[in-house]
């Protein structure tokens, strides 16, 4: 593809993007390139990429750390690729520690106190990784990415038990 | 200004040159054809101002009745019509028959192939079957519109699969209609909602109908109908209501008599049963009762069932029920008071039923038809309701498309080859949420072939599948080392292949003339049988409003009207039909005095006497 996420959205490149804002640009780009919207059978066919990389767009730039890993791959880190960085020693030790303490927690005030500590655990790396990309900081940005994924996977792992 | 106006392909001419492109619910019972007219909705009507054809057909001396005159044929042969044809579109015989065992005696094959069904000594297929009713609205619109209609858009159930969304198509093409768009039937709901109501919001659209039971949760934001997620069962309606209660009946009252007979008992029933307490039919010397009560407790699981879809929905859509604006009702199985008590308890919000919930969704399909032939602001944004993947080792079915992705949407999926030198490659796509290939529908078997031989792993095969905003799926694969293109023509696996298609289009042109001439004939003797009972039965009632030369005169007619429809000669059937029309008008006022002195003079038989 030749367009990134951002510029199909008509959106400059940024780590942090508004809800409303995003979807606006969403709605729009789709009034314009739906194949709805085509004129003729020709650019019908063309608007039927376009409008699916648009939907692909704003699916991927709708969640924070979906869309860190997207900016991550335009730098040339793809976390979710084959050639993908190993996760720092320290993380995979704290994510034994997490799941050790999720595992001693036996009443409903342990168990919220535990989600609580994972949110703020997110919002702490979100942070991380915002400041991290101010400063063009890769490095940080990936650590960030990888502490994101990790505790979002086990929070989705708690919330189905 | 030119008189011929060249147009690129595809593209508008003048609004007011064009021929305008209609709206068709193709329904499991029943079917509706509408257009936008002056800004708003409205439904077409037949000659017998009728617009809501039920879709049923009946096969009779080669050839086929739609509609109303599917019921009348049917009745004059003491027979019943073919009804609920959508239950097998996309499925293989024996699926179908698993489905719905009414059908099941219809049915000759039991295989993995398109289902092919005996009626009267002919054979058909659920796709041309859908085929003659769509033949069937154009026609009504045709006659209502005074012109031929060639574009449509048709709705669909939001759940139905990549292979009934092809079978639908395929019927559209075999009855002459360029599909300008197939839209989910609850998008569709939304759209005449939203456009009457002018609503913002979020919304959950509960559709149940005949025979499929869908659930849309929906924001419309400025002109932006966007589904968030779909749900559904194909195989869940009214009708299923109805062979319940039959069912009940049968063992209630001991009726050993045909299922259609207590099934229609059933329907009329339950219909009445939306305002009563109590409903009761004859049957012989048997008064055959149901209670409101009774009819509650026959729905309660396939209700409950459709609640359970919907919490399913709301949590794909990540809304919680306290967040929607309201809850829009479509489809006639929803007029039921246990659906509205159930619905309106379950979501708690404002529930939104004032527009027709028969014809609400062919409203729909008309407004976007007229959108997309002459533009339109708001805009559609649907999901695919089912999930798309790929056979993997093993038998395991690898998800490309996730449900509730919003289409149109691509993806693709690498491949490599296994071993050294091979050259062609299997690809299986299958739909479902479930993880086995057997759990889930095969769409679609194709052979990648041409693969340039390179030792194994080396060659990389990329797959590509975009689902357009139809929710129809086509498929191409590329080598990527050496640039061999390819693009797949997918056979659906329970469809008609192009070639197919091309066969039965050519012969319908051929028997094009013959078939209208069939059609024609057909519609004269139902129109002449229609006259010839209507005044008989007047005829019983009112004899005492004739003198003997008028009523000997008309009975002369009336046998003379009935040779002719027996000869099946059309043009006689006319001739004789206009005279009987001719010798009962005068009878026919005087009908008329008597029941307007009836109604001022109170009903006073004496008063009548007198007058004549």
């Amino acid at each position: 593809m030749n367009h990134t996420y951002f510029a199909l959205l008509n959106l400059e490149e940024a780590i942090t993007l508004n809800d409303v804002d995003l979807k606006k640009a969403y709605f729009k780009a789709q009034q314009q390139c739906h194949p709805d919207r085509a004129r003729t059978n020709v650019q019908k066919l063309e608007f039927l990429q376009l409008s699916a990389d648009v939907n692909q767009a704003y699916h991927t730039l709708k969640d924070f750390a979906s869309r860190l890993n997207y900016i991550l791959k335009l730098r040339g880190t793809d976390i979710d690729g084959e050639d993908a960085p190993n996760a720092p020693p320290s993380l995979l030790m704290e994510s034994m520690e997490w799941r050790e303490q999720w595992a001693a927690c036996h009443d409903d005030n342990a168990k919220t106190a535990f989600q609580n500590m994972l949110d703020n655990k997110i919002e702490q790396y979100k942070n991380a990784a915002i400041s991290a990309y101010k400063q063009n900081d890769l490095t940080a940005m990936v650590e960030a990415a990888l502490y994101l994924r990790y505790l979002t996977r086990m929070k989705e792992e708690i919330s189905q038990r | 200004m030119a008189l011929l106006q060249i147009h690129e392909p595809g593209e508008s001419p003048d609004p007011h040159d064009r021929v305008p492109a209609i709206g068709i619910d193709l329904g499991t019972t029943h079917s509706v054809v509408s257009i936008l007219k002056d800004g708003g909705p409205v439904s077409l009507e037949d000659a017998q101002s009728r617009s809501i054809v039920p879709s049923a057909l009946y096969a009779h001396e080669g050839m086929i009745a739609v509609g109303h005159q599917a019921f009348e044929l049917a009745a004059s042969q003491n027979d019943h019509p073919l009804q609920s044809v959508k239950r097998m579109m996309g499925k293989s015989a024996s699926e179908a028959k698993a489905a719905f065992p009414a059908l099941a005696t219809y049915i000759l094959s039991d295989d993995n192939h398109l289902p092919e069904l005996m009626l009267n000594g002919e054979k058909y297929n659920p796709i041309n079957l859908s085929s003659h009713i769509l033949k069937h609205l154009k026609m009504i619109a045709d006659k209502a519109l005074d012109t031929y209609v060639n574009q449509a858009v048709i709705t669909v159930p939001a759940y139905f699969d990549d292979a009934a969304r092809h079978a639908t198509q395929q019927a559209a093409t075999l009855a002459g209609l360029e599909v300008l768009r197939l839209i989910n039937e609850p998008t569709a709901a939304a759209l005449a909602y939203g456009l009457e109501n002018e609503s913002e919001g979020l919304y959950a659209i509960y559709d149940l109908g005949g025979g499929t039971f869908d659930i849309s949760i929906l924001n419309l934001d400025n002109g932006v109908f966007q589904v968030l997620a779909t749900a559904g069962d194909t195989q869940l309606g009214g009708d299923d209501v109805d062979s319940a209660i039959a069912e009940y009946l049968a063992a209630k009252y001991e009726l050993h008599i045909d299922n259609a007979v207590v099934t229609a008992y059933a329907k009329s029933l339950k219909e009445k049963l939306s305002d009563s307490e109590e409903a009761s039919v004859l049957h012989n010397d048997t008064q055959i009762i149901l209670t409101y009560e009774e009819l509650h407790s026959l729905t309660k699981t396939l209700i409950s069932r459709t609640l359970s879809i919907c919490d399913a929905a709301l949590h794909d859509a990540d809304v919680s029920p306290a967040t929607l604006d309201g809850v829009i009702m479509v489809g006639g199985s929803t007029r039921l008071r246990s659906v509205q008590n159930a619905v309106s308890a379950h979501f708690d919000t404002k529930i939104f039923n004032n527009l027709d919930p028969d014809r609400v969704v062919s409203y729909g399909a008309a407004i976007q038809a007229h959108a997309l032939t002459q533009g339109a602001e708001h805009l559609l944004l649907d999901v695919t309701p089912l999930s798309l993947g790929l056979e993997t080792m093993g038998g395991i079915v690898e998800k490309i498309i996730h449900r509730n992705t919003p289409i149109p949407a691509s993806a693709s999926q690498q491949f490599t080859t296994f071993k050294d030198g091979q050259t062609a490659m299997q690809i299986h796509v299958l739909q479902g949420e479930r993880e086995m290939v057997e759990q889930c529908r095969s769409l679609a078997q194709f052979e990648l072939t041409n693969i340039p031989p390179l030792p194994a792993g080396i060659a990389r095969i990329e797959v590509k599948f975009i689902i357009d905003a139809d929710g129809l799926l086509t498929v191409s694969a590329e080598e990527m080392r050496t640039n061999v293109k390819q693009t797949v023509t997918v056979k659906p696996s329970y469809g008609l292949d192009i070639n197919e298609i091309e066969m039965m289009i050519r012969s319908s042109m051929e028997h094009g003339r013959e078939d209208i001439m069939q059609r024609l004939l057909a519609e004269a003797q139902t129109d002449a049988l229609r006259t010839i009972e209507e005044t008989r039965s007047a005829l019983n009632n009112d004899m005492h409003l004739l003198g003997e030369v008028e009523k000997e005169h008309i009975n002369t007619c009336i046998e003379a009207l009935e040779t002719a429809t027996h000869d099946k000669n059309r043009d006689a059937i006319d001739e004789h039909h206009e005279a009987l029309k001719v010798a009962i008008t005068p009878f026919a006022e005087r009908r008329m005095n008597q029941a307007v002195k009836k109604a001022l003079a109170g009903n006073h038989v004496t008063d009548i006497k007198e007058a004549n």
